[in-house]
């Protein structure tokens, strides 16, 4: 078996996410191993009022008033973050072929904050006084329209939604688009906007959510005393091409995407498989596509969300499919859970850890629950030679996503 | 007339983000690349501000700055 048969090479980051508005700061603040989480105006008088929001952006200042004022924030995050990938990857969109570029963004919420503005416009001034720009700036697919419109890529552009795996699905679509030699290049990644009380609170009635009131400590992923998440927002982005492509145009390779892996529970809504079958399914699909078995992987990102069920059936697959000796880490103790971005978010922030030989460690974490049996990552950062990560999510409604992302040296 | 116009030139400048001198110089929404939803998006604007109803149809993608503030001036 041929190691490494899909080597997809990353070129290019952005990130938008309450850890930093661009890749180097979103870094220097996980490896901090401080929280992001504070109190939110937008949540006032909720149960649970904080989340890790994204309290300096700006995007009046970083799009114009004009166009940021007719999306809604998911898009306006996911033009920002996209923009530094292609910047990154040394792409001038004013010079390519844009029939050969490729977008693909994974979302679950789509627009709820502007229609939820707009439902309030409804009730308040009546029918006419609703923005014609509603349906357009926040329906799901528009965030790929909107960054094909920006940068004038007129190959294939999708949504894809698997709720909390869609990053991971975003980037196995886009390295699909191009083994198939459908593009050169495909921007790829995911974003979410859903820090709204309708959504705080649904997620509170469904029990996902830490009602920790140490609001700095309540994300605390693979703690013994981890109750719930803390709801997050944010944007991430990656310029993928072919190996060749890539270094046909002599752009540095910042890691390679090896393997990817995908599978669904079909088991229940929100709770995963008890014994975390359809996430060892995603992981040995991708060993098997990078030609790598569980002793070859150096390092986990796990999706860690901080609820008891997820952290202990994740652990669990972890140990039986990769084995004790490969460090974990959670970078939702840090940044707070972003939902449909999380994969993409944390695919940016893995690759840096290839690149840089560093895990970042979980944020939060002080007493290990002692039914974990791993070598999480937590305290201080570690550093470590990486050749392959593993990243992993896992959504509602049962999807699993897992990808490997090698090193190019 | 001079303050409903620099009223309507903020609407267009700050809000919609098109040129000022542009604006100035009378050239039409049309011409300045405003499309038809944004055309609309400019009408809610402009009624909100003014405190008047505006019928669909009556602000025209062809409309310059100076049009737009005539047909406010006579309304309010």
């Amino acid at each position: 078996m041929a190691e490494n048969r899909l080597r997809i090479a990353v070129t290019g980051t952005g990130l938008v996410c309450p850890a930093g508005m661009n890749v180097p700061t979103s870094w220097d603040f996980v490896l901090s191993g401080k929280s992001s989480a504070a109190k939110c105006r937008q949540l006032e008088g909720l149960e649970i009022d904080y989340a890790c929001s994204l309290t300096d952006f700006d995007p009046d200042k970083l799009l114009g008033r004009s166009l940021a004022r007719r999306i809604d924030r998911f898009i306006q995050l996911a033009l920002v973050s996209y923009r530094q990938a292609v910047a990154e990857a040394g792409l001038d969109p004013a010079k390519w072929n844009g029939k050969r570029i490729g977008v693909v963004v994974g979302n679950s919420l789509a627009g709820i904050e502007r229609f939820l503005s707009e439902q309030h416009v409804l009730e308040s001034e009546g029918e006419r006084m609703v923005s014609p720009s509603t349906i357009p700036g926040a329906m799901m697919n528009m965030v790929a329209g909107q960054i094909a419109i920006d940068c004038h890529a007129t190959g294939p552009s999708l949504l894809v939604s698997t709720a909390c795996a869609s990053g991971i699905t975003a980037v196995d679509t886009a390295c699909n688009l191009i083994k198939e030699g459908r593009c050169d290049v495909v921007i790829a990644g995911a974003t979410e906007a859903p820090i709204v009380p309708l959504i705080v609170s649904s997620m509170n009635r469904l029990g996902a959510l830490s009602k920790n009131s140490d609001i700095k400590h309540a994300s605390k992923p693979f703690d013994r005393d981890r109750d719930g998440f803390v709801i997050s927002e944010g944007a991430g982005f990656m310029i993928l091409e072919s190996e060749e492509h890539a270094s046909a145009r002599g752009q540095e390779i910042l890691a390679l995407i090896s393997g990817v892996g995908t599978s669904t529970d079909a088991y229940h809504v929100t709770t995963p498989q008890p014994q975390g079958r359809g996430l060892s399914e995603a992981i040995q699909q991708a060993l098997e596509n990078a030609g790598l078995k569980g002793k070859d992987i150096q390092y986990v990102n796990a999706h860690g969300t901080s609820t008891p069920l997820n952290d202990i059936t994740e652990s669990r697959v972890i140990e039986k499919e990769i084995g004790r000796h490969a460090p974990v880490s959670s970078l939702k103790g840090a940044i707070g859970h972003t939902l449909a971005a999380a994969g993409a978010v944390e695919t940016v922030l893995t690759i840096l850890s290839v690149k840089h030989g560093i895990i970042p460690p979980t944020a939060n974490l002080i007493n290990l629950d002692p039914d974990i049996n791993l070598d999480i990552v937590f305290g201080k950062p570690r550093e470590l030679n990486i050749r392959h990560a593993l990243k992993l999510s896992m959504g509602f409604g049962g999807h699993n996503g897992a990808l490997i992302i090698s090193s190019n040296n | 007339m001079t303050v409903v116009a620099d009223k309507v030139t903020n609407i267009l400048v700050d809000n919609f983000g098109l040129n000022k001198q542009n604006v100035k110089t009378n050239e039409s929404l049309e011409t300045l690349g405003v499309d038809s939803i944004i055309v609309i998006e400019i009408q809610l604007d402009l009624e909100r501000e003014f405190g008047i109803k505006i019928p669909d149809g009556d602000i025209l993608p062809g409309f310059t700055v100076n049009d737009i503030s005539e047909y406010i001036h006579k309304r309010v």
